[in-house]
């Protein structure tokens, strides 16, 4: 009886080929690669910012304010003649590498990513029982998402941070409460379309809680997606940091928050001194530009051969 | 089919099509010679994977932005098509080559009127009026027989049934009068009765186009029945080709002859309950040697001998590339040992043990004296429907309902494994969901081991959900793609507490042996296997928790054939070993036949024919059985057989028809006094034979078994 016999040798190599693949797909896009590259290189400086520079962010350097780049300040100084390149690499830990809590305890963790991790979290489980239960459960949830979608995302940021304070931790409770009702959207779509599918029957007729089926069964399945997703949401939430400190709802001063050194130097532009709002506008527009790479990127390459 | 001397409509020669990857170019169709006269049909047979559609469309140029011709020629009427520009192609192609996809639905733009894609092939083309090409048109509609062409113009394509749909789209191919028509698995997307109509259908418009015909299928018995010249494809490569009668009575090719083998078919005998299949699968385009047979790892000629006189014949199988050689004049064959293999019978059966047919007293009406696992009485699946308008919406509107099931009693007897065939739509799906509790009963009683399981799934005991459970049909979506193939083996023998804590892994290990496949496929993921394999470890998964009975919604539908003999073969060996009791649901009659004892024909949510096998297949028939009999494709290009057509389409299950619900298709009532029209008035009651065999109908069994005798007669002498 001829049965069917599959070749035992390539086992192991069959297990790294998932690594393998993603990284083949990231140096395969070059967009991928340039994004992926601006993005490296802000959570390095912010990685190593005490590293990187002899200066503390809220050291005043009084016989030197408002400078152009020069040997020791390499991007100038502000006007207070605070090191801009010090505030720049420290504003940049505050978005992507640490969470401050309180002035002594502060989480691992950018202001942002937390933002976009607790909103995936909240968006993920509404979207899943959305999706998956379907009926008034899902009227209810998603109508009121839809309400919140339908006020304008800068006037929401404001309406939340004007009523809870600005701090840190604010800024992340605010940047979650509006990433909600998007994510909960895709993965209910998502989650629309992978429920129909036969290994969900299986777990029904194994007799399993929708709980199981909801966190076991769909959501890895819903990933690939989502990554991307939260990917631009970085970006998107990165902007939102930027526009609530130019309106003075962000950090609150002196601690190094690119938005309001933006609006800080912004009334030194017109006499000759522009730096201190140049660099931290494109380190906000670096960063955001390299995300969306990424995320296109990756997309676009994924999609290519299939 | 007599060849002229003219020009071919179609000349190919060494053509070879290869795809840009990431990494790569993959050879995708290397080797392939065949011309097309005027008025032939070539069919092009193989599995999926092996390039058949990718010749149609190097035909085409339509391989996409990665695809190329890289080698050969195509010679389209004499002229040169590889390297001519792309508006030069346009032209030739638009005027003069059509084509046929599988799937209707997705060949027609659902936002036109039907009338306005008929004529815009004529407007577009050679410059016809609205007028004239209307006229053509409908002229058009009335040469592929479609009821009522004029009104059929101004529909659009979800308003007509999917074998009209195919009808249009023929017409479609056929208006500008083309040299050459491609047809891409044009009738897998159609049931068997719609399939047989197309069928017969293009066997007719053959005689009066005179057009070439490329007709690629996977099927061997549609191919038989339409083709004159055959060509079969494994791997990328044209392995054999020939005059059709000629490959089906001497098939030289060790792959053909496993593929004729391996397809269950309506006469073969009922005490055999192996499939001939083939080991392994298809290699994958980057896997394929260019230094050695490519079928070579999965020939049994090669690998046992079989008849081979000499066995030193098969040394340059692994190290050399066969080319094709002539067999005999006009039959072709890529193969070291083809003129050897053509001595020896192809027939062959593969060896197992003998099928045990259950056997029911001959004055048993109900199965009564049986040990009974399961029964439903009456059972009903009815679901709202509507819910459009502001009517319903509000309740005030008359309450309609889709009657998936209405209505059907069932018993299965333990240890026995029982059929269900019937169209798509006949609701055979929706009672094994009613069963497992997939879907909620709305009438009606069932019991498993005398336990009521008239509830969903989520409602009933876990003792209850083991007992039953299921393997699926579409093997790409059957496992989780996140989780590797263990761990959702493992899950339900963790649940359901099979086996002692920490003993999961073994038991898995046994259960992937059980169905064939090594301890390794543990830490496998779904994506890594092929489509065989993700159906076996669906069964792995199903007979985790021990299950008393194990439903199969088509499992094989989805596979080539020669994984649907191995898929088959394990089925029959896990019934053997563990005695399973077993519902088996398939759209295709041969396949039931070869794996269930007894079968049941479904038709509109009703069972119109029940009994065990050896009673369902010879006469009497119910009419619809009959017709479904006749449908289906024999792979014998001798067999000419005319199916039952049955006209119109399947009523909507939210209005049956009155009295007896195949009463509107039925090619036998107007036996009955009156032409039936107790038929129209009265719903027929089940007709008890022997064996526990009963039949749905007003029409009495023996004249049923008579009329069913002078047709064979009448065909037999026909064919004679």
């Amino acid at each position: 009886m001829p049965e069917s016999t599959t070749n035992d040798e390539n086992t192991e190599e069959q297990k790294t080929n998932g690594v393998k693949e993603v990284l083949s797909i990231l140096f395969s896009s070059k967009t991928a690669m340039i994004g992926l590259a601006i993005v490296m290189f802000w959570v390095t400086v912010a990685v190593f910012a005490p590293y990187l520079t002899d200066y503390t962010p809220f050291e005043q350097d009084w016989k030197a304010p408002n400078q152009g780049p020069s040997a020791q300040h390499i991007l100038g100084t502000d006007e207070l003649g605070r090191d801009l390149w010090t505030r720049l690499i420290y504003g940049a830990r505050v978005v992507l590498v640490v969470l401050p809590v309180t002035e002594d305890f502060s989480l691992p963790g950018g202001t942002a990513i937390w933002g976009v991790v607790i909103a995936l979290f909240i968006g993920a489980t509404l979207g899943l029982i959305g999706g998956y239960k379907g009926g008034w459960i899902d009227e209810i949830v998603m109508r009121l998402l839809d309400a919140m979608m339908a006020i304008p995302v800068i006037l929401l940021y404001l309406i939340i941070v004007a009523a809870i304070g600005a701090s840190a931790v604010n800024v992340v409770i605010a940047i979650s409460i509006v990433g909600v009702p998007g994510i909960a959207r895709l993965v209910r779509s998502l989650t629309l379309d992978i429920k129909t599918r036969e290994y969900i029957r299986a777990a029904e007729t194994r007799g399993e809680s929708a709980w199981f089926i909801m966190f076991v069964e769909i959501l890895p399945n819903t990933r690939g997606p989502i990554i991307i997703d939260a990917m631009l949401r970085v970006g998107y939430a990165i902007f939102a940091m930027g526009t609530l400190g130019f309106l003075g709802l962000g950090m609150p001063p002196p601690s190094p928050d690119w938005g309001s050194m933006v609006a800080k130097g912004r009334a030194f532009i017109l006499t000759g001194d522009p730096w201190a709002a140049l660099w931290p506008s494109i380190a906000i527009a670096s960063l955001v530009v390299g995300l969306n790479l990424l995320a296109d990127g990756i997309r676009e390459e994924s999609m290519r051969y299939q | 089919m007599e060849k002229t001397s003219e020009i071919p409509v179609l000349e190919v020669k060494d053509l070879a099509i290869s795809y840009q990857t990431r990494k790569r170019a993959v050879p995708a169709v290397q080797g392939v010679n065949f011309t097309i006269h005027q008025g032939e049909t070539i069919g092009v047979v193989g599995e999926s994977g092996c390039g058949k559609s990718t010749i149609a469309f190097g035909i085409l140029d339509f391989l996409g932005s990665n695809g190329k011709v890289v080698g050969g020629s195509i010679k389209f009427m004499g002229k040169e098509m590889v390297g001519t520009p792309k508006d030069e192609l346009r032209k030739i192609r638009g005027n003069n080559i059509s084509m046929v996809y599988q799937d209707p639905m997705q060949a027609l733009n659902p936002s036109l009127t039907l009338g306005s894609q008929l004529t815009e092939v004529l407007t577009a083309h050679q410059n016809m009026t609205d007028k004239e090409a209307r006229n053509r048109c409908i002229a058009m509609l009335e040469r592929v027989y479609m009821p009522d062409p004029a009104n059929v113009m101004k529909r659009y394509p979800h308003m007509i049934s999917g074998g009209q749909q195919q009808r249009v789209i023929i017409a479609m191919a056929l208006l500008n009068n083309p040299s050459l028509l491609i047809m891409d698995e044009p009738t897998t997307a159609l049931d068997v009765t719609v399939e047989a109509a197309v069928l017969d259908l293009i066997e007719d418009l053959k005689k009066d186009f005179n057009t070439g015909i490329l007709f690629i299928t996977h099927n061997l018995g549609v191919v038989a029945k339409v083709s004159n010249r055959l060509c079969v494809m494994y791997a990328g490569e044209m392995v054999e080709e020939g005059p059709i009668e000629e490959i089906f009575e001497n098939p030289a090719h060790p792959y053909t002859r496993a593929l004729l083998c391996c397809v269950p078919r309506l006469g073969d005998d009922l005490s055999n309950n192996r499939l001939w299949s083939i080991r392994g699968r298809v290699p994958h385009p980057a896997e394929r040697s260019s230094t050695a047979c490519i079928f070579a790892p999965r020939c049994d000629w090669r690998l046992e001998g079989k008849n081979l006189t000499d066995k030193s014949l098969t040394k340059n199988c692994t190290i050399s590339h066969p080319e094709l050689v002539s067999i005999s004049p006009d039959h072709w064959c890529r193969c070291f040992i083809g003129k050897e293999t053509i001595k020896s019978p192809w027939n062959e059966y593969a060896k197992g043990q003998k099928r045990k047919l259950i056997h029911v007293p001959e004055d048993d009406e109900d199965l009564s004296s049986m040990e009974t696992l399961l029964e439903i009485k009456n059972m009903k699946v009815h679901y709202k429907a509507g819910n459009q308008s502001l009517k319903d919406a509000l309740g005030l509107g008359e309450k309609k309902y889709i009657k998936a099931v209405d209505g059907i009693s069932l018993k299965v007897v333990k240890g026995s494994t029982i059929g269900i065939v019937g169209e798509s739509g006949c609701g055979k799906s929706t009672l094994v969901k009613g069963i497992i509790g997939l879907e909620e009963m709305t009438g009606g009683k069932a019991q498993l081991m005398g336990i009521d399981i008239d509830m969903p799934a989520s409602k009933r005991d876990l003792s209850l959900i083991r007992e039953l459970q299921m393997v699926f049909q579409n093997p790409d979506s059957t496992l989780n793609p996140s989780y590797c193939i263990g761990k959702q083996i493992a899950r339900p023998i963790k649940k359901f507490k099979t086996v002692a804590k920490g003993k999961e892994r073994e038991e898995v290990e046994r259960l992937l042996h059980s169905v064939k496949l090594a301890a390794y496929y543990y830490d496998r993921y779904p994506r890594q296997l092929s489509g065989g394999e993700k159906q076996r470890i669906g069964i792995a998964r199903a007979l985790a928790s021990q299950p008393s009975m194990v439903i199969c919604d088509e499992p094989v539908s989805a596979l080539d054939v020669s994984v649907q003999a191995a898929v088959l073969n394990l089925i029959n060996e896990i019934k053997e070993e563990l005695g399973s009791t077993m519902i088996f649901i398939a759209h295709d009659l041969s396949v039931v036949r070869f794996i269930s004892d007894f079968i049941a024909v479904m038709y509109l949510g009703q069972v119109v024919e029940f009994g065990p096998v050896n009673s369902i297949y010879p006469p009497p028939y119910h009419p619809y059985t009959e017709a479904l009999l006749s449908a289906v494709p024999i792979p014998d290009p001798k067999a000419k057989r005319q199916s039952i057509g049955l006209s119109g389409d399947v009523p909507s299950a939210m209005n049956q028809p009155s009295g007896c619900f195949f009463h509107t298709r039925c090619p036998r009532k107007n036996f009955l006094p009156d032409n039936g029209k107790i038929c129209e008035e009265k719903a027929p009651v089940f007709q008890k034979l022997k064996n526990g065999h009963k039949i749905l109908c007003h029409i009495p069994a023996d004249q049923l078994t008579e009329l069913a005798l002078k047709k064979n007669n009448n065909q037999m002498s026909k064919a004679g």
